[in-house]
């Protein structure tokens, strides 16, 4: 839209206002308001990926002979940014996540109002998944899927469990930490912390082992997975055993 | 039947000249082999029996209490002593007559229908008034009267020693 040429004309005090004058004024303002409309455009452009927060996303527009302008991140939940106030002309639209390769693509702004952008990002890195109290053999399988590298595995107490083999007790240990966290990309080394409960061993009641012969307590003693300690046998002399 | 067939193998045995002799120390003190005459030696036992259950030496003490909670492989050391040397005083307050009594004395003592009674009925108020006079009367013959006064003087109180005792036969 172009703008008509205005004629500044200015009165002196007494001097009539004619109709002309003030329709010249009136249509002038006019164009103006509407040539700011015209030239001044908004674009919503919607992430699409599912496995990727919206918000993480920059969405930036830029071309040759202007600053670049970043779109409003997702308000409220959706996943659209919104790039304002875009004059005529025509830009790159840059959609770039960590993890994830740049999206761009070109948009050309005229007159007419622009059309809603879709753009899908496509996974550059693999992205850590949410594995809190996954049992830990379904965590590495998952990694190991992912291609991702599980450098350290640690339990509750900070032992390590190796990786690549954990222990018996270890394998269907919930993670309870993982870094990186859920939905960041893997750049390095996974390592998760599971719940492994410390071994506990089982408290035995000490039985009573008054009356009984010394054969008959060191099988008492015996089943009940103790150990027969020092034997004294009190007759007015002392023996040691 | 065929046998299976099997690989040969070479095997190497080292075995000394002298026979490994096992050595028992007492005390620090080489204990040596004593001269016996196998003969006399059998003669002995056969003019010997084996000695009464009452004699064996029970477990009076151990250091682990009854009923404490310990881990697997805990050690127990125990205190042996003869029936014959426990007295009724292990069983805390007891009727005076039988406080210096040994529970080998009175377990010899009892008689059988007795030694039943008290073993088939460890509540003294589950028997039959039969029962409770042959307790009674094998009691009269220990000089235990049971006619009242204290706690542990009275019959219920002798009778728990009585199945109290029974471990020690």
């Amino acid at each position: 839209m172009q703008l008509n040429p205005f004629i500044a004309k200015l009165v002196n005090p007494g001097e009539p206002l004619t109709a002309q004058a003030w329709n010249d004024l009136v249509n002038a303002i006019d164009d103006t308001h509407k040539f700011l409309l015209a030239t001044t455009h908004t674009l919503t452009v919607t992430i699409t990926n599912t496995n990727l927060d919206p918000a993480t996303v920059r969405v930036t527009a830029s071309r040759s002979d202007a600053p670049p302008i970043e779109a409003v991140r997702p308000i409220g939940g959706d996943a659209v940014h919104t790039l304002s106030e875009l004059e005529v002309g025509t830009y790159t639209i840059r959609a770039s996540a960590p993890g994830f390769q740049d999206k761009t693509t070109t948009v050309t702004v005229g007159d007419t109002p622009l059309a809603p952008l879709s753009l899908a990002l496509d996974v550059a890195q693999p992205i850590m998944p949410d594995l809190f109290g996954a049992p830990l053999t379904d965590a590495l399988t998952a990694l190991a899927t992912l291609g991702a590298t599980v450098s350290r595995v640690l339990d509750f107490s900070g032992n390590d469990v190796p990786p690549a083999s954990p222990p018996a007790e270890a394998v269907q240990a919930p993670v309870l930490v993982q870094h990186p966290p859920p939905g960041v990309p893997i750049t390095g080394g996974v390592g998760l912390v599971v719940a492994i409960a410390p071994k506990v061993e089982s408290a035995i009641e000490m039985p009573s082992l008054a009356g009984l012969t010394e054969v008959e307590a060191r099988k008492a003693i015996e089943q009940a997975g103790l150990v027969v300690g020092r034997v004294k046998v009190m007759s007015g002399t002392e023996v040691d055993r | 039947m065929a046998l299976p067939t099997r690989l040969s193998q070479n095997l190497t045995l080292e075995v000394s000249d002298v026979p490994k002799v096992t050595q028992v120390t007492r005390a620090g003190q080489l204990v040596r082999a004593p001269n016996l005459d196998n003969e006399n030696v059998a003669g002995l036992i056969d003019r010997l029996v084996p000695p009464p259950r009452t004699a064996v030496p029970r477990v009076v003490s151990q250091s682990v209490p009854a009923g404490a909670l310990v881990s697997r492989g805990t050690a127990v050391d125990l205190v042996l002593v003869s029936p014959v040397d426990v007295t009724f005083e292990v069983f805390g307050k007891v009727h005076p007559a039988l406080v210096t009594k040994s529970v080998a004395s009175v377990l010899t003592a009892m008689p059988a229908p007795v030694t039943a009674i008290v073993n088939a009925k460890p509540d003294p108020a589950t028997l039959t008034a039969a029962e409770r006079d042959s307790v009674a009367t094998f009691l009269n013959t220990q000089h235990v009267a049971t006619a009242g006064g204290t706690a542990e003087n009275a019959f219920e109180s002798v009778y728990g020693r009585l199945v109290d005792i029974q471990v020690f036969k």
